[in-house]
């Protein structure tokens, strides 16, 4: 199993390295990247100046050392517009954008994987078709768009919820159904597909053959087998959410770091936006390396073998 | 591979082709001028109808534009949109795939390493970044869009190159003198198209989304040119008076998208019986 | 049908099962003494695993059962509420499966899985466990399956089946997927715990040679009905149906000639769909004639405890 695991590792560490260098690249993809930091009517030499300062005269080469560097030291640079490092504004939103996650994630989890099971074990049945129209819509139905019809339905016509901001667990929960719905529609369809697999296999029939129930079996033996590429895509699906929240926080005016990314386009605040996509791909790396430990630990052939 | 064609997919069919003709006729249908500004009637709700304007049958816009006439312009502009991207990562994805598949070794994990890591970048952010670098122009939403998804296509060539590639056949025909460029494209290729084409079909209702997206972001297809994610994102301001203007084309979308997805279901059942979702 | 004075382990009467509107095992009837082996025998798809399942009241979904009565040390269990019938499984009554290493777990123990329903205590498994034949049970207890060899998965199967010291025990094809050497020792075990328990085994199988080695009576099986049922010793010997006749005439023997043909049955079993009013082996019977195509052969008592449904079972050499 070590050696599995410092194999995932190293992928890890290459896949950050091509990541880093491949936003190194885009930001540099309009040629040269002063013109866009620096603010509008800025006279030639101001333009120059600047282009010094941040050492963008400097061989390519030489900046990228300086890039990793920077990033090594946790340093994304000082943003131009708000005259701030780039890492506190960005740190300063992050618990916003977690709250969201989190309570999107509970909403797939909570209402997917049990919807899911019950696909599986009632197959058939109305219950079964129901859930599946339903899984299917939530597949289908853009999230900005789902986001507008709760505002509208909750918000404006039955008035129960608030529309828009921070404003306590109220208005958490129109923003984490809006970004957890595609999500949990992947895990209601996975976890169906999962027990369905195991339902078919033989330990599930000598296990009835023991005696035991059928709600025993799935509880004891199809729920930790069908668990595995289920949580597997879960952790993945926490980079999938944090993409997700781009759009739901702009919908719901959430403070997070999604909205922050779009808000400082229209701002020409480019440095936070490369910070925002540095910090969500990492995330994202990491937690695709969780998934892969969670797997090799869960699953005993990967955990007893060299 | 059975030619049935049940009353589902049939009604399926003919919703996405409605869609596609009213978007590829769309100047021609269009009841109104999509961009044509009548202040007086802003905010109309649909069946407005006035002896000098005419009729709006979906109602108007926050600055008295024909909801109808957008929508369809609208439709226009995610079909031109969805297939070019389709194409462009369609393309870039197969010959990548193949490639790896064919010659394996340090193409094959070069290729690889490089999907990781465009697939390490949630789409949007990668969207989002090159929008703000490249500006916000038609051709370069094409490139966006294009460019965060060729990778779908190529682990999908490449797994089922690699199939192929050791089939009896193939390497007969490589004994026989058959250079690898022909191979490719006379034998290999046919063979790959069909789990491909499942791929393509989902990815364009996926793009629609994406231009949606990135339109109601601001990002995609510029003022005033309309599209189905700006309208709705102007819509919002207004939710609570003028309902219809994210309604309407939350509909069309919501529809082609969930009518491109239930295709792409019914043709991986049939391309691929094993992969089904039961 | 055995004869026996005592109650039968289990007896079967009548039993039909269909899928849809088709019966696919058609009033199957039969019974085993305590400690008996009995063999159902029959080619893929005659019904054979359907009726195993029957027994425990584990079919598959779209199978169900119209008719017939099951009962087990004389207690009617065909009607039993699922509740009850759970409490059976493993204790009285067992079963245990062709794929051994698909039958476990891959995630869970073996120890636990021995001990699952049964509730036995560690002690108790690891006795089990050494019983069956696996050396070093200590070690193996905490094993996982994908560790363990195919025989020696299925002796663990057998060991969570009688660790519940049950009445009957339902073998549906044990050996099929083993090396023939483990196959004689499995075989050899199930002989020697079903004797040493007074357990009474149902034992699924498609080889004859199987058959021989441990079945005390065999019941050949045909497209869903009961051909011949007896002794397997009186069946192997003089059988009375020309289905059975032919099935011991196409194993090879080491005393055929050299390069001889494999006799061979002529034809395919038929789906359950074709099957006609008449015998259902008729369309590949040599003895076959009008009234066999007309009129289906009840089963009827040649000599003592030997029965075949056939019209002319005075006939087959």
């Amino acid at each position: 199993m070590v050696h599995h695991i410092a194999g995932r590792i190293l992928q890890a560490v290459v896949t950050t390295f091509g990541v880093l260098t491949l936003v190194f690249f885009l930001m540099r993809l309009s040629g040269d990247p002063t013109l866009l930091l620096v603010p509008q009517g800025a006279s030639a030499q101001q333009i120059a100046e600047l282009r010094h300062e941040l050492g963008f005269d400097r061989p390519l080469i030489v900046q990228y050392g300086v890039y990793l560097e920077q990033l090594a030291h946790g340093d994304l640079g000082e943003s131009l517009v708000q005259r701030m490092p780039v890492s506190s504004i960005i740190a300063a939103r992050i618990p916003y954008t977690l709250e969201l996650a989190s309570g999107a994630l509970l909403v797939a989890l909570g209402i997917g994987i049990p919807a899911g099971i019950a696909m599986a074990v009632w197959r058939g049945g109305t219950l079964e078709r129901a859930l599946a129209a339903l899984v299917l819509a939530g597949q289908s139905m853009p999230t900005f768009w789902s986001g507008i019809l709760m505002i509208l339905f909750f918000g404006v016509v039955l008035g129960w919820l608030p529309t828009s901001g921070v404003e306590g667990v109220a208005s958490l929960i129109m923003p984490s159904v809006a970004l957890g719905a595609l999500t949990m529609a992947g895990f209601a369809r996975m976890t169906r597909i999962a027990v369905l697999d195991e339902l078919g296999r033989d330990y599930v029939a000598a296990a009835r053959a023991r005696g035991l129930s059928l709600g025993a079996v799935v509880a004891r033996h199809v729920a930790r087998n069908a668990a595995i590429p289920v949580v597997t895509v879960a952790a993945l699906e926490i980079g999938n959410l944090l993409a997700g929240a781009v759009i739901v926080e702009t919908v719901f005016a959430w403070p997070g770091i999604g909205q922050l990314a779009i808000q400082s386009i229209a701002a020409r605040d480019f440095l936070v936006v490369q910070g925002v996509v540095l910090f969500v791909s990492l995330v994202f790396i990491a937690m695709n390396l969780l998934a892969d430990l969670i797997y090799a630990v869960i699953d005993p052939r990967i955990r007893l073998s060299a | 591979m059975s030619g049935r064609l049940t009353p589902g997919i049939a009604a399926i069919l003919g919703l996405l082709a409605i869609y596609v003709l009213a978007a590829m006729f769309a100047p021609w249908i269009a009841p109104h001028d999509p961009l044509r500004q009548v202040l007086l009637l802003r905010l109309r709700p649909p069946l407005t109808s006035s002896p000098s304007a005419g009729l709006f049958l979906l109602g108007t816009d926050d600055v008295g534009r024909d909801l109808l006439s957008r929508i369809l312009e609208g439709a226009r502009a995610s079909l031109i949109v969805g297939a070019l991207s389709v194409s462009v990562s369609l393309l870039s994805g197969t010959i990548f795939g193949l490639l790896a598949g064919w010659f394996r070794g340090w193409t094959a994990v070069l290729v690889l390493r490089v999907v990781d890591v465009v697939l390490s970048v949630p789409a949007i952010l990668l969207a989002v970044l090159t929008v703000a670098v490249l500006g916000p122009s038609f051709t370069n939403l094409i490139l966006v869009l294009g460019l965060t998804r060729w990778p779908r296509y190529t682990r999908v060539a490449y797994a089922q190159t690699l199939q192929i590639a050791t089939l009896p056949y193939i390497r007969a025909a490589e004994m026989a003198g058959a250079r690898a460029p022909r191979i490719l494209l006379r034998h290999v290729l046919p063979n790959i198209a069909g789990p491909l084409m499942v791929v393509a079909t989902t990815e364009f209702g996926l793009m629609i989304l994406f231009e949606a997206g990135l339109s109601f972001l601001g990002l995609g297809i510029q003022p005033p040119n309309p599209s189905w994610g700006s309208i709705m994102s102007e819509g919002q301001n207004y939710v609570a008076r003028a309902w219809w203007m994210t309604v309407f084309p939350g509909i069309c979308l919501f529809g082609v998208v969930l009518c491109v997805n239930l295709l792409g279901d019914w043709l991986r059942d049939r391309v691929d019986p094993r992969a089904q979702s039961r | 049908m055995s004869g026996a004075a005592m109650t039968a382990a289990l007896a079967v009467t009548d039993l039909t099962l269909a899928i849809g509107g088709v019966s696919v095992v058609d009033a199957v009837g039969f019974s085993i003494a305590p400690g008996e082996v009995m063999a159902l025998v029959g080619e893929s798809g005659c019904g054979k695993s359907l009726t195993a399942q029957a027994l425990l009241r584990l079919l598959p979904r779209q199978v169900h059962q119209i008719g017939g009565r099951i009962l087990l040390g004389g207690e009617d269990i065909t009607a039993l509420p699922e509740r009850r019938m759970r409490r059976l499984r493993g204790s009285r009554l067992s079963m245990i499966f062709q794929e051994p290493q698909s039958a476990l777990d891959p995630l869970a123990t073996v120890g636990a899985q021995v001990c699952e329903a049964s509730r036995a205590s560690r002690n108790a498994v690891r006795r089990m466990l050494a019983e069956v034949g696996i050396a070093d049970p200590d070690r193996r207890i905490d094993q996982y399956p994908f560790e363990l060899s195919g025989g020696m998965c299925q002796r663990v199967m057998i060991a969570s089946a009688l660790i519940g010291g049950p009445a009957v025990l339902v073998a549906d094809e044990p050996t099929t997927a083993l090396d023939v050497t483990i196959q004689a020792q499995i075989l050899d075990l199930l002989r020697r715990l079903a004797a040493e328990r007074g357990t009474a085994i149902v034992l699924i199988t498609h080889d004859m040679g199987v058959v021989a080695d441990i079945a005390e009576r065999v019941a050949v099986m045909y497209a869903g009905r009961i051909a011949e049922i007896g002794k397997t010793e009186a069946v192997f010997a003089a059988p009375r149906h020309p289905y059975t006749s032919l099935l011991l005439a196409a194993i090879p023997r080491l005393s055929d000639a050299p390069k001889s043909r494999l006799a061979v049955i002529e034809g395919s079993v038929p789906a359950p769909s074709d099957y006609g009013a008449g015998c259902r082996f008729a369309g590949r019977c040599p003895l076959a004639d009008a009234r066999c195509v007309a009129e289906q052969p009840p089963l009827r008592t040649m000599e003592e405890g030997h029965l075949s449904a056939c019209w002319h079972a005075e006939r087959v050499a």
